[in-house]
């Protein structure tokens, strides 16, 4: 006769081992995360992607921070390879070229890498998230506060960001909007643009563009649209709490969230692949009161609405 | 002593002052302006230097300790550097080693000689210092240090576009070396010589001069009114109290002359009513003057008058004695007289050798005794009728001529005489101003016994003759000298006194006046005036 603790006993070791088996195969998908640098927005983008982990099951083995140094990334990066996690998360372009070529064999998704297409970052252990919004998602916040704009002026470095005008041309018309462009080659040429394009745009609108865009370039643009009661339209927060009318920029919290979604999606493939460079989801309207002011708009359409941030 | 006036101590005081501070100016100006130039070659040599620092380039060669990388830099720095100030660059790799160290040809200071910086770790940010060679070049070095390059530049664009951490720790940061630069300070130097030149000192000289001219014209305008004040209070000070200053301004300058003008129209409403006190003193003190004038004469008229009196009553005691003496002496000396010359007749006709000569010389000394008492006699006598005189029209200079010849002179008397003959006739007695005249003349060669000079003059003036006997005898006493026509007065030892009293007494019957001056030693002159009018002639 067959005990009742004995079959009580054998249930319970049955459960138990079929719960620590599948605990033991959803819980083995884990993640190493690497910062190119100690930048706020990455900083947020961690704090979105630890928040999505947690919902996904997956487990952060580690945190490495570059710290904007070649060197060390290499190396980190190599000590990552033996960690040999399920996927690993790169923030920013450093801790992306470097995991790209350094882990060809572990899944990756890349988020806050400006103008991604510079990089080339295609592969087939590699998802991304662009940073910039998507061109219309872009002029359609734009126009929330400026209805009747019509010509949007640009300065670029084709060698930078002539990607991004390239495909922002067709996008723009259909908009109904008209492109003045003016191309630079080196900083020193940002004066003489503006003086070009200034009389004959209703804003300007601000790449991330490294010729363009320079500690002491900015400060010029921002004064010269003042001037010419021009507004500035950029892609960071950062230029709006310095002077810039508007941006329209991702959600840099919740780009890890989608990041950590991402590599829920890539772990739970039979065999992990990319998911290809996506948009991110969500993204915020940043303007700045006190420049609105002086350009005389008003904000009452947009005060309150979700998404949008008001400086001042 | 040299006066040195206000306007000289103003004009010298206030240029002092404005060269003083001309002087300060220039100076504070020469040192601001070369601070000021100083200060911009110092943002120069912190620009070249930061440039040099920040390069990427240099960043890069200094990590791989390669110099041949900076070349580019290098050329950019020196293309940066308009002003041509750059004299030296020097690259340095902790811990103290040199990785480049050049300068330019022009320099020349070599390389070696500008100190090196030792340390370099402790170096945390820009030091600047003016470094001075041996061969006595001046730099202005500057040191910055250089860090490993922060990050990429792909991550230093993306924190320019999301923004640095709040946290972020940017001094955490690995020090590669250093770079140092050296900038001439020549520019700046030939720059404010030229500064000096052309605006400073000429700027100085300009305030000197035009502060000169200012001061000049403040201490004419000051001195004029006063110099005015001065002339002006000398007239017054003269007696010219009519002066009044003309008061142009109200300043201090114009209360003076205000106060002047009230200080000279009272002073010379003072002198006004002094005038006046002073006219009536004046006239109180003729008054007074007069008074005692009169008072004067009259005292001397009274003293005049008493002497005349007891003259006159001592002469009439004297006459009244003489003529009762002589009267009853003349007869017994006349038969005394003729007693003598009877014995000495008597004596002289007989040949007798029992006589005794003696006694003939005694009966000589007897006569001439006897006629010499008959004399007295007689001019007592004369003295005593003096009254009476008998006046006739008489040319004066016949009757000096006549006394002169009559008069005893001894031979040693020199006589000049000075008598006019066209004096007119004055009514004299002859007799008695011929005795007047002899008398005097004798007397005069009586005072001259070893010989000298009788001076005789006549003369008309005023109404009167004159007539001046002067001899250059031993002269009289001042004592004696009002006495000497005194009745019985004699400075002779064998006179009685009575010749010039005798004189005095005729002139004054004539109504004429006799004065004696003389002095001891020099001689004595006498002056007789005669009245041309006969006084107690009676009307025709």
């Amino acid at each position: 006769m067959i005990n009742k603790t004995y079959i009580y006993f054998t249930f319970i070791s049955i459960f138990l081992i079929l719960f620590q088996g599948a605990y033991c195969v959803y819980a083995e998908k884990t993640a190493v995360v690497i910062k190119s640098q100690n930048l706020s927005a990455y900083n947020k983008v961690m704090e979105g992607f630890k928040g999505g982990c947690i919902q996904n099951n997956i487990t952060i083995k580690s945190i490495y921070d570059l710290k904007g140094k070649m060197k060390i990334g290499h190396r980190i990066v190599r000590k990552i390879r033996k960690e040999k996690p399920d996927i690993v998360l790169t923030i920013g372009v450093l801790a992306t070229t470097i995991a790209k070529e350094e882990l060809k064999d572990i899944p990756m998704v890349f988020c806050m890498v400006i103008n991604h297409e510079r990089f080339q970052l295609t592969g087939p252990n590699i998802t991304g998230i662009t940073t910039e919004v998507a061109i219309e998602e872009q002029l359609k916040g734009y126009k929330t506060i400026l209805d009747s704009l019509q010509d949007l002026g640009v300065i670029y470095d084709p060698s930078k960001t002539g990607n991004i005008i390239e495909s922002a041309e067709t996008k723009v018309k259909d908009i109904g909007i008209n492109l003045v462009k003016y191309e630079i080659k080196s900083s020193k040429m940002v004066s003489e643009a503006l003086e070009n394009v200034i009389g004959r745009i209703d804003a300007l609108w601000l790449l991330p563009d490294s010729t363009v865009v320079t500690k002491k370039s900015f400060g010029l643009i921002k004064s010269t649209t003042l001037e010419n009661n021009i507004p500035l339209l950029c892609t960071s927060d950062v230029f709006v709490k310095a002077g810039a009318l508007a941006a329209v920029f991702s959600d840099y919290k919740y780009v890890g969230r989608q990041a950590a979604q991402l590599a829920k999606e890539i772990l739970s493939q039979s065999a992990s692949g990319s998911l290809g460079i996506v948009n991110p989801d969500k993204f915020n309207l940043a303007i700045n009161s006190d420049t609105a002011e002086k350009l005389g708009l008003t904000l009452k359409e947009v005060r309150g609405k979700p998404h949008t941030i008001i400086y001042r | 002593m040299i006066r040195i006036g206000i306007r000289f101590k103003f004009i010298l005081s206030t240029s002092l002052l404005i060269t003083f501070i001309g002087v300060a100016s220039s100076w504070y100006f020469s040192t601001q302006t070369k601070k000021q130039l100083e200060e911009e070659l110092k943002k120069r040599g912190y620009s070249l230097v930061a440039q040099l620092a920040q390069d990427g380039e240099v960043k890069d060669s200094m990590s791989v300790a390669q110099k041949v990388f900076f070349e580019e830099p290098i050329r950019r720095l020196r293309n940066l550097d308009i002003e041509q100030e750059l004299a030296y660059w020097r690259v340095l790799l902790v811990p103290d080693d040199i990785l480049l160290e050049e300068k330019e040809s022009w320099i020349k200071t070599e390389i070696d000689n500008v100190p090196v910086y030792h340390n370099i770790g402790d170096v945390t940010g820009p030091v600047f210092d003016i470094l001075f060679t041996d061969s006595g070049e001046q730099f202005y070095n500057f040191v910055v240090p250089v860090y490993e390059k922060h990050t990429i530049a792909e991550e230093e664009f993306a924190a320019q576009i999301f923004g640095l951490d709040e946290d972020c720790d940017e001094s955490a940061k690995e020090l590669l070396g250093i770079v140092q630069i050296g900038l001439t300070p020549e520019r700046i130097n030939k720059k404010m010589q030229t500064v000096l030149w052309t605006s400073i000192i000429p700027l100085g000289f300009m305030i000197v001069l035009v502060g000169i001219g200012v001061s000049y014209f403040i201490a004419s305008g000051v001195v004029r009114p006063v110099i005015n004040l001065v002339k002006i209070t000398e007239r017054v000070a003269s007696g010219d109290l009519e002066q009044s200053v003309e008061i142009r301004s109200r300043d201090e300058i114009g209360m003076l002359a205000s106060r002047f003008n009230q200080m000279t129209k009272g002073l010379k409403q003072l002198m006004d009513e002094k005038e006046g006190v002073m006219i009536e003193l004046r006239g109180v003190n003729e008054e007074l003057s007069s008074i005692n004038t009169e008072l004067v004469q009259t005292n001397e008229q009274l003293k005049d008058a008493q002497e005349q009196l007891v003259r006159t009553e001592k002469l009439a005691a004297v006459g009244t004695l003489a003529s009762g003496v002589s009267h009853e002496l003349r007869n017994p000396l006349s038969a005394i007289k003729n007693a003598v010359f009877f014995l000495k007749r008597k004596l002289s006709n007989k040949e007798s050798p029992d006589i005794d000569a003696r006694v003939i010389q005694f009966l000589d000394i007897m006569d001439k005794e006897i006629d010499r008492s008959t004399k007295i006699i007689n001019d007592l006598l004369g003295f005593a009728r003096v009254i009476s005189l008998s006046k006739i029209p008489s040319d004066i200079t016949v009757v000096v001529n006549e006394a002169m010849s009559r008069a005893k002179m001894a031979e040693n008397i020199k006589v000049s005489k000075n008598l006019p003959s066209n004096l007119p006739m004055v009514m004299i007695d002859v007799n008695k101003i011929g005795q007047v005249f002899i008398n005097l003349i004798e007397n005069a060669c009586q005072a001259m016994p070893d010989g000298g000079e009788l001076q005789i003059s006549t003369r008309e003036s005023k109404g009167f003759i004159e007539i001046e006997i002067a001899d250059s005898g031993c002269g009289i006493p001042e004592k004696t000298i009002k006495k000497i026509f005194d009745p019985l007065f004699t400075t002779k030892p064998k006179g009685i006194g009575m010749g010039l009293a005798v004189c005095h007494g005729i002139i004054e019957k004539h109504h004429g006046t006799i004065d004696v001056k003389s002095q001891e030693g020099i001689g004595t002159s006498i002056l007789i005036k005669l009245p041309l009018e006969d006084k107690n002639a009676r009307p025709s």
